[in-house]
């Protein structure tokens, strides 16, 4: 799964330690902080550090620098960044697909509630980014 | 000669990747001016746009219309219809997660195919 609009940065993943429906959360090679750092119009910096962004264990927040937003209307992607004591990075990469489902389901009855279904976000990922999740969905 | 002017309504149901969708859909048709209108339509849908031909139009031709189909999420829109016209629904639908079925690559796949190289490797305990 690949956007074109950004490089190939999956090789800076080094491990996957929790996943959730719409995120994961990986330890990474600091060069990918770096990375998005240097695409500032495709990684908007947040205001707010993606203080609603936890992390556990022994990973804490960035104080600076921490948190970055694509600009997609539909199924966006935000990547928080910490670090450990062994100044290892990690990343929270969680999709959000909110106003993608609002747009795509344009319902008056429909309630949305809960966390983020991941055959959702394969959805709005095909329809709106024309990005291919590497599933399909009978 | 019909009690009230007909329209016709075309729908226009894809999925995610644009295709059309077949299979069975519901449409619940409620006229929001006068009630004794309503009606519901069961078919199954094909590749080509289904087309309903002979629905109250003009004045009494506002609408809204549930759509149920097997598999997809539902969703309600809102259609006005003139007289001896028409008017076309193109509406995207999403699978309904509860009912689907997905079909994943295999661990093999994932070891073996180079574009999920990097994901095993993820995956894979240092």
């Amino acid at each position: 799964m690949s956007h074109p609009s950004t490089p190939d940065v999956f090789g800076d993943v080094i491990d996957v330690f929790k996943v959730k429906p719409a995120r994961i959360f990986a330890r990474v090679k600091p060069q990918l902080w770096q990375r998005v750092r240097e695409l500032p119009q495709r990684f908007q910096e947040q205001p707010d550090g993606g203080s609603l962004h936890k992390f556990l264990d022994n990973w804490t927040r960035f104080t600076e620098h921490a948190s970055f937003k694509t600009p997609d209307a539909m199924g966006n992607l935000q990547l928080t960044f910490a670090s450990n004591p062994q100044e290892e990075f990690a990343v929270d990469a969680d999709l959000d697909d909110h106003r993608g489902l609002q747009h795509a389901f344009d319902v008056i009855k429909h309630k949305f509630s809960g966390d983020t279904n991941p055959y959702d976000i394969h959805e709005v990922l095909v329809k709106f980014q024309g990005i291919d999740p590497g599933y399909d969905l009978y | 000669m019909s009690q009230n002017n007909t329209g016709t309504i075309v729908c226009d149901f894809r999925n995610a990747r644009g295709n059309p969708i077949r299979g069975e859909v519901e449409l619940g048709f409620r006229n929001l001016k006068i009630q004794s209108l309503n009606f519901r339509h069961q078919t199954v849908l094909s590749d080509d746009p289904l087309r309903l031909a002979g629905v109250p139009a003009f004045p009494t031709g506002l609408w809204q219309i549930d759509i149920n189909i097997k598999r997809f999420r539902f969703k309600s829109v809102f259609v006005d219809l003139p007289s001896n016209g028409e008017r076309a629904i193109h509406e995207t639908f999403f699978i309904n997660p509860s009912e689907a079925a997905p079909s994943f690559p295999s661990t093999d796949e994932i070891r073996t195919v180079p574009k999920w190289r990097a994901l095993a490797t993820a995956l894979t305990p240092a």
